[in-house]
């Protein structure tokens, strides 16, 4: 029975039992003999005070039952209050439940984001960069395949750099021109802003053949790379393989990767730009410094030549006078005897060494200057007849050389001091001769070619080669192996040829023979 | 016959001075020795000189200023410079044009025989 029920009927009784008590109390009252002698007619009275009495007290019951009614109404309004209440409690508590598992993910994120940012700024190599960021976006954010692509602002182009789950070789082969505006990638990227694909069908993206089994909307979307403000690449991710649709809700978080990934790539960019710049600086101040120590050791070199040119000078001319002297006395005395006294033999030998001796001031003098030439336009190959004729009569003959000339016949006639150039020729022939005494092949061959701008006299004989630890040494003055030489031929002749703007070099196997190159510029730079 | 001609040696080195002299003399010429420059110039001034042979280095003066001298008098006495330096023909240019020779110590006799007749007659 429901409340509301339960007190009407209460509220009956009660007024009835109410009458009832009065009735009885009246008849009572009546019954002991109280006097009612007001009234005409006794039981008229008696009614009326009934009757009276009755409605009286209904009325009174009424107005109390009402009272009591309205407070239960109001009892009942605040329970069903309350018990709404209750219900939105309950709700409110399954939000908080919601809401929570929410916060813990993006709490999850946070964390995950915090963790990537450290470990890209833990490196800064571009590629381990990159890394991090695809495996992070591939794991945390859950596609199947990411792409990087970056900025060539030269190309006018996005070019791809590094991908996850993507045919690598392929993505590096991918040029998007920026000025296809009609690429999504390239939408994306003017736009700044991270996009899903929904028209796979007509974008030149797909015409790409890494991205050709994008068949259905919203499975691949874009995000822009952005540093400082500046866009310098994309990002591409697609769910190929799991076909899980896009949803503009992940770009978000996509995009929060995105950012974190442009600056650290670019960071990484400036630091590699940087390291190269220094990379740079430090080789040009090698090199600077290497120039300034050669030009140093010129400086030493030319300023010991110019020492020793001076004392050169003077020795030679102290030198030569006696010799002078000498050779004269002797000559004289040649003359003077017969030609079959014995004594002719010690002249030629005082003759011979005089003019050996003469010999080794001339090389001192003319290795301490620098050479004075006197340039003619003059035919090279002559030159080498000349000499090859010379010693064919001489040097030869002694050792048994057999000469093979290869000669250039067109070469045209150019600059060079005639005499200079025989002397560094003959000085380099009969150096050959020399090592090729005791050798079993006795054979010379001389070989004159234009070689670019400039003519070449390769001298090549079957010699013992040179050794390794002298090889470096040949053209240091007094440097020779030779018990009669002043070690000053190669250094002179060197000298003769750089100072024709030319380069004398040399090769040789040991066992084989020695080269030496004699190499001179067809129009000589003004002489200095 | 003809007159003896002259030739005036001008070197300080005493003995080489002399080989000049033993062997021009043997050549049939006059031989006039002269140590220094002084005494070329003495010469130069008393006597008839028909070739000069003159040493570049000389203690009290220089090759070149005693051949300055002669070109002041005469420009077409035959001078031959001698001297122990080969560099002489190309470093000083100016003096090798009014010289009639060269000659690069130590000197060939037979060479020197040959010169001073080419240039004598």
């Amino acid at each position: 029975m429901n409340p509301l029920e339960m007190f009407r009927r209460i509220k009956l009784v009660t007024i009835i039992g109410i009458c009832l008590v009065f009735v009885v109390y009246l008849e009572l009252k009546h019954l002991i003999g109280i006097k009612e002698s007001s009234w005409a007619l006794p039981w008229f009275g008696l009614v009326l005070e009934m009757i009276l009495g009755a409605v009286s007290l209904i009325i009174i019951l009424q107005i109390a039952f009402e009272l009591v009614a309205t407070q239960m109404a109001k009892l009942k309004h605040k329970q069903e209050e309350f018990e709404e209440m209750g219900n939105l409690l309950k709700q409110a508590s399954g939000e908080s439940d919601r809401r929570n598992v929410l916060l813990q993910r993006k709490i999850d994120e946070i964390s995950n984001l915090q963790r990537i940012i450290r470990e890209m700024a833990q490196t800064m190599d571009l590629n381990k960069i990159l890394k991090i960021i695809l495996e992070s976006i591939s794991i945390y954010l859950q596609y199947d395949r990411v792409s990087v692509l970056l900025m060539n602002e030269e190309a006018g182009a996005l070019e791809g750099i590094e991908g996850l789950g993507i045919d690598i070789e392929k993505l590096k082969n991918l040029k998007i021109q920026i000025s296809d505006k009609t690429n999504f990638a390239v939408t994306s990227l003017l736009e700044k802003q991270p996009k899903v694909l929904f028209n796979y069908r007509d974008n030149p993206l797909i015409d790409f053949d890494i991205f050709k089994e994008i068949d259905q909307k919203a499975i691949l979307a874009c995000c822009p790379l952005e540093a400082k403000g500046r866009v310098i690449g994309i990002l591409i991710v697609d769910n190929v393989k799991s076909k899980r649709q896009i949803e503009e809700k992940d770009l978000r978080a996509l995009l929060t990767f995105a950012n974190q990934a442009g600056l650290a790539i670019e960071n990484a960019r400036l630091y590699e730009t940087e390291r190269r710049f220094k990379e740079k600086l430090q080789e040009e101040v090698d090199m600077a410094v290497k120039k300034l120590e050669k030009a140093q050791d010129q400086l030493i070199q030319a300023e010991k030549l110019s020492a020793l040119g001076e004392m050169a000078a003077i020795v030679t001319h102290e030198v030569r006078n006696p010799l002078s002297t000498i050779r004269g006395s002797a000559e004289l005395m040649q003359e003077m005897i017969n030609k079959n006294d014995p004594s002719q033999k010690y002249i030629d030998f005082i003759l011979k060494e005089v003019d050996r001796l003469n010999k080794v001031v001339g090389d001192i003098l003319s290795f301490s200057h620098k050479p004075q030439l006197t340039l003619k336009k003059s035919d090279i190959n002559q030159v080498i007849d000349e000499l090859v004729s010379f010693l064919e009569l001489t040097d030869f003959v002694k050792v048994g050389v057999k000469c093979i000339k290869e000669l250039d016949k067109t070469l045209p006639p150019f600059d060079f001091d005639v005499d200079r150039i025989k002397q560094v020729t003959l000085n380099i022939i009969q150096n050959a001769c020399h090592f090729m005494v005791n050798r079993g092949v006795k054979q010379l061959t001389v070989v004159t070619k234009k070689n670019n701008e400039n003519v070449e006299v390769e001298i090549s004989d079957t010699g013992p080669g040179i050794p390794p630890e002298n090889f470096n040494k040949i053209f240091e003055p007094f440097f020779t192996t030779r018990t009669r030489g002043t070690g000053l031929g190669l250094a002179v002749s060197r000298n003769i040829v750089e100072t024709h703007g030319g380069k004398l070099d040399v090769r040789s196997q040991i066992g084989i023979g020695t080269t030496f190159i004699i190499s001179l510029p067809l129009t000589t730079p003004s002489m200095g | 016959m003809d007159e003896k001609k002259t030739v005036l040696v001008v070197e300080d080195e005493e003995l080489l001075a002399k080989v000049y002299e033993d062997t021009l003399g043997k050549s049939g010429y006059n031989v006039l020795v002269a140590k220094d420059g002084a005494t070329a110039f003495k010469y130069l001034d008393s006597e008839k000189i028909d070739l000069v042979i003159l040493d570049v280095k000389l203690p009290d003066t220089s090759g070149l200023k005693v051949l300055e001298e002669i070109r002041k008098k005469s420009k077409s006495l035959p001078v031959m410079m001698c001297t122990a330096y080969d560099g002489f023909k190309t470093d000083y240019e100016i003096w090798a044009s009014q010289v009639s020779d060269f000659a690069q110590k130590p000197i060939l006799l037979d060479k020197l025989r040959g010169k001073i007749k080419e240039i004598l007659g």
